[in-house]
């Protein structure tokens, strides 16, 4: 007898937290606040203000026992976006403004409370930051909370969660996981929210597999619905077939049985069928990103672009000890694997923050070119670096080279920076493995050279296909795909992979190249053996090295090398891919 | 009335945590505490946190501080200096 099931239906979506979850599916609303439309009368407006206060100290009591569990659970740095909520409650502008609601309109507390987050929040939304717009959150959290208390509720809400629960929500506010019964909550899907989010940070530390960027109205995801998470390969599968799902909850109990003991847990390794393994490490942008990225699988980071700490020159650099403070927090979360700090790469400020490209002109003197110039912002930065560097292993990474005076010279102000921290009797690191990062085009050519004195060579991509096929940046981006495989782009980076080789340094392919499936075979294809992408990208990169030979992608980098065309390479990609499928198959059927 | 030009250092510009420290900081002295957009003439008091986050000041937007009170000239200086200090460490 068969027993009739609902069909399956598999999702796509971004990873933000990296693991595989079984369970079933949980819908939250926070983000639908509801409008209350109640008047009152004259005579119960103190009634009204007397509930308003009632209100606003039982959520302040919340956010406090809030603030606390986190800061118990994952510390005291994501707690404190906690006191952003609490002094919005305590705000004098907006509960003048809403008791003033209470009176002069005759309205409930709801609907005073309704009234005044919405004005603020039709104006958060038309802030074109998206980092600030996101605050818009906070604001619908902190009005869900308060309209929560009002109605009585000093239970948070997600107390009744049935065990092995799949969250699914629209978004979730950072406050609504915290309150969470994390033994109960075996993964999160949500629709919005990237990589850095508050709840994305959150999910990594408790270490709870998470995916953003579904189509969470999907008739399908119902609550009660049995289903399979896993971010370690990007996809929901709702209704899984019953073998399915017993070869994930055997896999759960493998490695995720209990999230508070996962900690022992070892990330997933990026191995290909014919056992070469792969090292992945994540290209980092901002360092909150590093959180967590070891359980995402990356061993260490690959690059941090220590630019973005000074994008515009308007605004002073960081000084040492700020610095000092951003590498050390960095080298914590790259773990035993360390990080590589990109020193500066300084572009002439006025013309980038006019047009945002790098007009040719400026090119000279970018980055080490005007070391001489700069010598002192550079001497700064390897003060921070090397005294950071006794906290663990950190490599540096100078951009833009293209010859080996520019390695020189960084290597006398390193010794000298040394003598001058010994000479302090400051605590440092002496000689920190130095790095080249091959993105202009004469540094393919003096690869031998720079091989035979830097540390490591790390690929830059990006860079390097703008200028080897002079085009600019975002028609190289643009194009993405049909230029990373133009045939003097894979001979440059054979060249540089090869020669690494000979000379026995390590060499890491920091580019986009690195995060498009695609492209990231053929740089195995080509002899790469680590790759460092952006974070999020890590699940996908993963999954498509586990499906295929080395051996094959080898011989099939080997041809497209020696190819007359992208047309050429792009035949020959399409003989090794896509595999034969590695993920379970689901039909995608829609209901009704 | 005490004035001072600055500029903002953080990454994130006045992000919700950064926000959170600087309304605090205002709140410990008694004089008036504005801070203005130059671009734009917005102005908000420094000591309401929906204000300073509805300024939506990102990283180097140039802004007006002013008190005027008994401690404006500590005042104008203290938040300042925390919106023109960049994010050493803790954001």
């Amino acid at each position: 007898m068969r027993v009739r099931r609902e069909p399956a239906v598999r999702l796509e979506g971004q990873a933000v937290s990296a693991g595989i979850a079984t369970g079933r599916l949980f819908r939250i609303d926070i983000a639908g606040i509801r409008a209350y439309p109640v008047e009152i009368t004259r005579k119960e407006i103190p009634r009204e203000l007397d509930r308003l206060r009632r209100a606003l100290e039982r959520a302040r009591n919340q956010l406090r026992q809030i603030k606390r569990k986190l800061e118990a659970e994952v510390g005291g740095h994501q707690a404190r976006i906690i006191d952003a909520h609490l002094l919005m409650l305590e705000d004098r502008a907006f509960t003048v403004e809403v008791r003033h609601l209470i009176r002069s309109e005759s309205i409930s507390a709801e609907r005073a409370i309704k009234s005044s987050t919405d004005r603020m929040l039709v104006a958060c939304s038309a802030i074109r930051d998206p980092y600030l717009r996101e605050r818009g959150m906070d604001i619908l959290d902190v009005a869900g909370r308060l309209l929560g208390a009002l109605s009585g509720n000093g239970r948070p809400p997600a107390y009744g969660l049935p065990k092995d629960t799949i969250l699914l929500a629209d978004e979730l506010p950072a406050t609504v996981v915290a309150e969470l019964d994390y033994r109960r909550v075996r993964g999160f899907a949500t629709r919005t929210g990237g990589w850095t989010s508050h709840a994305s940070i959150l999910a990594r530390s408790l270490e709870i597999p998470a995916l953003s960027g579904l189509d969470v109205l999907h008739p399908a995801l119902r609550t009660t619905a049995p289903a399979i998470l896993n971010a370690d390969e990007g996809w929901l599968l709702v209704n899984p077939d019953p073998h399915q799902l017993r070869q994930f909850q055997s896999g759960r109990i493998l490695s995720k049985s209990d999230p508070k003991r996962s900690n022992r847990h070892s990330p997933p390794r990026c191995v290909t069928r014919d056992g070469a393994e792969i090292t992945l490490r994540a290209n980092i942008l901002l360092p909150e990103e590093a959180e967590g990225i070891l359980h995402a699988g990356a061993q260490g980071i690959g690059l941090f672009r220590s630019e973005y700490l000074s994008r515009q020159s308007r605004v002073t650099l960081p000084d040492e000890l700020a610095q000092l403070q951003i590498y050390r927090r960095l080298i914590k979360a790259a773990g035993p694997f360390g990080a590589a700090i990109r020193v500066f790469d300084l572009i002439p400020p006025s013309s980038v923050e006019q047009t945002g490209i790098i007009p040719r002109s400026d090119l000279g003197s970018r980055a080490l070119r005007s070391l001489l110039e700069h010598e002192e912002i550079y001497r700064t930065q390897l003060r921070a670096l090397m005294r950071a560097a006794i906290d663990g292993p950190l490599r540096v990474l100078l951009p833009f080279v293209s010859g080996i005076e520019e390695l020189r010279e960084f290597r006398r102000l390193m010794t000298e920076t040394g003598q001058a921290l010994a000479r302090e009797g400051i605590h440092h690191a002496s000689a920190l493995p130095l790095g080249v990062m091959i993105e202009v085009p004469a540094a393919v050519l003096m690869v031998d050279l720079l091989a035979s004195e830097a540390n490591f060579l790390s690929l830059g991509t990006n860079d390097l296909i703008a200028y080897l096929l002079a085009v600019d940046r975002d028609t190289a981006r643009a194009g993405q795909s049909h230029s990373a495989l133009h045939p003097a782009v894979l001979r440059a980076i054979a060249q540089v992979i090869s020669t690494a080789g000979r000379r026995d340094i390590p060499v890491e392919v920091c580019g986009e190249m690195a995060g498009n499936p695609l492209q990231s075979i053929l740089l195995i294809g080509l002899g790469a053996t680590t790759l460092s992408l952006a974070p999020s990208r890590l699940p996908l990169i993963r999954s498509a090295i586990r499906s295929v030979d080395l051996s094959v992608v080898r011989e099939m980098a080997g041809r497209a090398v020696a190819s007359e065309s992208v047309t050429e390479v792009e035949r020959l990609l399409q003989s090794v891919w896509p595999p034969p499928a590695a993920v379970p198959k689901a039909q995608v059927r829609h209901q009704g | 009335m005490t004035e001072r030009h600055v500029t903002v250092a953080s990454r994130l510009g006045l992000h919700a945590r950064a926000s959170a420290r600087l309304v605090h900081t205002a709140n410990s002295f008694k004089s008036k505490i504005t801070i203005r957009r130059i671009d734009n003439g917005r102005a908000v008091d420094a000591k309401s946190i929906f204000g300073v986050l509805m300024l939506a000041a990102t990283r180097g937007t140039a802004l007006i501080v002013s008190a005027s009170g008994t401690d404006e000239v500590a005042a104008t200086e203290v938040i300042s200096t925390l919106i023109e200090a960049s994010d050493g460490g803790k954001g």
